[in-house]
């Protein structure tokens, strides 16, 4: 009995050493596929005019989506914060998604919103709309009012009343740079194929405020908010441009992105049902555009930066992260049609086979392999010298990752230029390894069985806000809940019109 | 004891490796923040002494650049204080570089190998504006690599000469470039004769450099585009050339022309547009009543009120807004059309009404 233990655990070892080498080779190929990218980039970039993207008349524009559940502190400074983007052409859709607080009457006070008629550019199946207000004030301010259906419910509403081919998904609670807008629809113009393109999430905790703007970026002193910054670089810097560069983006964060309209339309728009939205959404793209034999060119840019606040306590990044996971678990078991067939060439041939050994089964890997190395490690099958060289070396790995993205910040961005912020990112990449990581694949893991329970809400997100627009300092919203037994009507009819 | 060498070895390698990754981030942090400081002081000399328009002093600083960083710096100083240069010394600064030695320098290197060593030189080559430079640039055009042509076009509009102009139109014809990073270079006072030359003669040859590359649009969406480009430019010149293409056959071309009109705020256009009121594309009709609108013209108000029941919801919808924005008469308008039968037309009314009572509460307040 106990040499059929050994034997099953031996076999496990050499599995999880296995897979953690098929891991790291994947990252250091995308890291270093990142770091050309990012190379080049900088090289090019005093080249490239964003200036005149910005001011051009010839630009494409923009509809800017925000989706708004209960934000009556917030939503006012966002909207003006948003306003001061230098971009030549864009409106904001506000889609007030049957919030239950005063966000309606707090934008109808600072806008003097009026009723108007105003044509759906496409019938997408949403909640009832009960009407568009515009403002004369400023006229780029448009808010759709409507019944609560969930955030990709009103995301929907808004891609139906946008005018423009372009819109741009972000949430109520980010903040976008100046010049964002610009960076992006540069690649729409500079590549027709373009369908979507993500631009970079950062995170804004510890920053300084200046009038609502960002006026100085500093990493936050609480430890939780700094080892999200770490992850957050890795995963953007370090992960999600090589899948780019390699034409196999699958996410596009639902913070931060910019879409074709029409394409999106094709495609029926967000999936209410799920949790993830934006990710689902992106493989949905892939998929249409492949089924139809049209280019699908869906990449990711690393400049253009929308600022957001992560979480500071363990409660709601635990809730935030295993709302992740249920996402990209639906979003894989929905296209698993994708997986393996040539037809959908590298996303259902490598894309979508990495995420499900690695994104999807990996926190279960990970956890049985602690558990059963300890366990190898009690009962001697695995020697206390392999233990710690294994320890060091994926130690040492982690490091030699987490710098390289690091330096490419460094090397590309200089986003946090001071020294105390390198040294505590630095040290972050340290601390992350022992206790963090561990504990969010357990989270992770634990997804599975808060999904099979038919999880569907979004948890809560205590925020502080951006700056002394705020009032009070804090703004508490909760993101509203997917009501299954509401009834979806057809919001794409022009009320009253011929 | 062998494993314990073999751990001993392992974990030391693993903490030298991330000590010299420290290393090598502090070395580069240190260097970064010094060549940050550099460039900015230089940045800041290069600028004063081309507002200066001081010959001496501008050609020490063509001796003087050599590195990467300072050709980069001195193409954007020149771009800082281009526009509040007077043509004087925009003269002096062209004269200057041109003699230097820089010129020829970088000149050379429009050939090298590497696309962003072709675009950097042709970057800076190209900021003064020297006239001479456009035929050095023409081979750029049909670069294979994208940022190269970019910067190749830009370079083209900044010397904005005839010849420029017809080469950017010539790009436009071959797909070069997306359309409206031409267009809007296009879209200036220099480039409007040439412009209108084009539309009514046809483009002018192909360049000798880039007959292998044949040119992919149509006709019709050439003269779509110079359209938009003429409207960018709001120079009353293109009045008459608009006016033309509003008689187009294609509905694109009637569409760009319609709007460009509106943009280029010519009074004697406010004819033919008016007339586009009675056009059978709706898209055209919509048009026509947004430019008479951004006009302001009064000339205007009955066929915009009787658009206020047209069948496309969209011309009712712009015609509303036009009545809003041509004051008084308009706003007179949208309140006799209150008693109108149709309920459509009174809709669109009430809200252009209930918009402009939300502004003059404001300006009153």
């Amino acid at each position: 009995m106990t040499a059929l233990l050994e034997q099953i655990l031996h076999g496990f070892n050499v599995f999880t050493l296995g897979y953690f080498v098929v891991l790291q080779m994947t990252f250091t190929v995308l890291a270093i596929v990142g770091w050309r990218a990012i190379e080049d980039y900088v090289e090019r970039r005093p080249m490239r005019d964003y200036r005149a993207v910005a001011e051009s008349e010839m630009s494409m524009p923009v509809s800017i989506l925000v989706p708004a559940y209960n934000e009556a502190p917030s939503i006012v400074a966002a909207l003006r914060s948003l306003l001061t983007s230098q971009f030549v052409e864009f409106e904001i859709v506000v889609i007030n998604d049957g919030s239950t607080d005063e966000t309606m009457e707090v934008l109808t006070d600072a806008f003097g919103l009026v009723k108007v008629g105003r044509v759906p550019r496409s019938n997408i199946s949403t909640q009832l709309v009960h009407g568009v207000y515009t403002s004369p004030l400023e006229p780029r301010v448009v808010v759709i009012d409507k019944v609560n259906g969930g955030k990709a419910d009103a995301l929907n509403a808004g891609i139906n009343h946008a005018v423009y081919p372009l819109f741009c998904a972000i949430d109520a609670d980010t903040m976008l740079d100046a010049d964002a807008l610009s960076r992006l629809v540069w690649e729409f113009q500079a590549e027709p194929e373009t369908v979507a393109v993500g631009g970079i999430v950062r995170i804004v905790n510890g920053s300084e405020f200046d009038d609502g703007r960002l006026a100085r970026v500093r990493t936050p002193r609480n430890l939780l908010a700094n080892l999200q910054i770490i992850e957050y670089l890795r995963a953007f810097l370090g992960g999600r441009i090589g899948w780019s560069k390699s034409g196999m983006l699958l996410i596009i964060s639902g913070a931060f992105g910019l879409f074709r309209r029409d394409v999106c339309v094709e495609v029926g728009g967000y999936d209410p049902t799920t949790v993830g939205e934006d990710a689902e959404l992106v493989l949905r793209l892939h998929r249409h555009r492949r089924e139809q034999e049209k280019p699908c060119r869906i990449t990711f840019f690393p400049d253009p930066i929308c600022w957001t606040e992560c979480p500071e306590d363990l409660g709601t990044l635990v809730r935030q992260r295993d709302r992740w996971q249920r996402g990209l678990i639906e979003m894989i078991a929905r296209h698993r049609k994708m997986l393996l067939r040539p037809r959908y060439g590298r996303i259902g041939c490598i894309a979508m086979p990495y995420f499900i050994f690695f994104e999807l089964l990996g926190p279960t890997i990970e956890c049985f392999g602690y558990t059963l190395f300890v366990l190898s490690l009690v009962l001697g099958i695995v020697s206390l010298p392999f233990a710690l060289a294994f320890f060091a070396v994926s130690l040492t790995y982690s490091l030699v990752l987490s710098f390289l993205v690091i330096l490419m910040e460094e090397r590309a961005f200089r986003r946090y230029p001071g020294w105390s912020d390198l040294i505590r990112l630095t040290l972050c990449a340290v601390v992350e390894n022992v206790g963090y990581r561990q504990m969010l694949a357990v989270v992770r893991m634990r997804s599975w069985y808060t999904l099979a329970r038919g999880k569907h809400h979004w948890g809560e997100m205590k925020r502080k806000g951006f700056g002394p627009l705020l009032p009070g300092g804090i703004g508490i919203s909760t993101v509203p809940r997917l009501d299954p037994t509401a009834d979806p009507v057809l919001a794409g009819e022009a009320p009253a019109e011929r | 004891m062998t494993s314990l060498t073999g751990l001993i070895v392992l974990v030391g390698s693993s903490l030298l490796l991330w000590l010299a990754l420290v290393g090598l981030a502090v070395t580069r942090k240190l260097r970064r923040d010094r060549r940050e400081l550099r460039s900015v002081e230089r940045r800041a000399r290069y600028e004063v002494a081309l507002r200066d328009g001081d010959a001496a002093a501008i050609a020490a600083i063509c001796a003087d650049v050599h590195a990467v960083a300072a050709e980069v710096d001195l193409a954007v100083a020149i771009d800082a204080v281009y526009t509040t240069l007077s043509d004087g010394r925009i003269e002096v600064v062209r004269d200057t570089m041109e003699a230097s030695s820089l010129f020829s320098g970088l000149s050379t290197k429009l050939e090298d190998r590497r696309p962003t060593t072709r675009a950097r030189a042709a970057l800076l080559l190209t900021r003064p504006g020297i006239p001479a430079i456009v035929e050095q640039v023409v081979p750029l055009l049909g670069d294979p690599d994208p940022d190269v042509r970019l910067v190749a076009c830009s370079g083209l509009a900044r010397a904005a000469t005839p010849r420029a102009a017809e080469l950017l139109i010539w790009a436009l014809m071959a797909h070069l470039l997306p359309p409206e990073r031409i267009i809007e270079r296009l879209g200036a006072p220099w480039a409007v004769e040439t412009i209108i030359l084009t539309l009514k003669q046809g483009p002018s040859a192909v360049p000798d450099v880039l007959a292998g590359i044949a040119p992919r649009g149509e006709e019709v969406e050439l003269d779509a585009s110079l359209a938009r480009a003429l409207g960018l430019a709001r120079d009353p010149r293109a009045a008459p050339a608009l006016t033309a293409l509003l008689d187009s056959d294609s509905t694109e071309v009637r569409i760009s022309a319609a709007r460009a009109l509106g943009r280029v705020g010519a009074e004697a256009c406010v004819p033919a547009l008016i007339a586009a009121l009675d056009s059978e594309d709706w898209p055209v009709r919509a048009q026509a009543a947004k430019s008479l609108g951004a006009l302001g013209a009064v000339d205007a108000l009955e066929p915009l009120e009787e658009c206020l029941s047209d069948r496309a919801w969209w011309v009712r919808a712009n015609a509303a807004r036009a009545l809003r924005e041509l004051g008084e008469p308009g706003i007179d308008a949208l309140q006799r059309t209150l008693e109108h039968d149709d309920r459509y037309a009174v809709d669109r009314a009430r809200e252009q009404l209930a918009l402009h009572a939300v502004v003059e509460e404001h300006v009153g307040v």
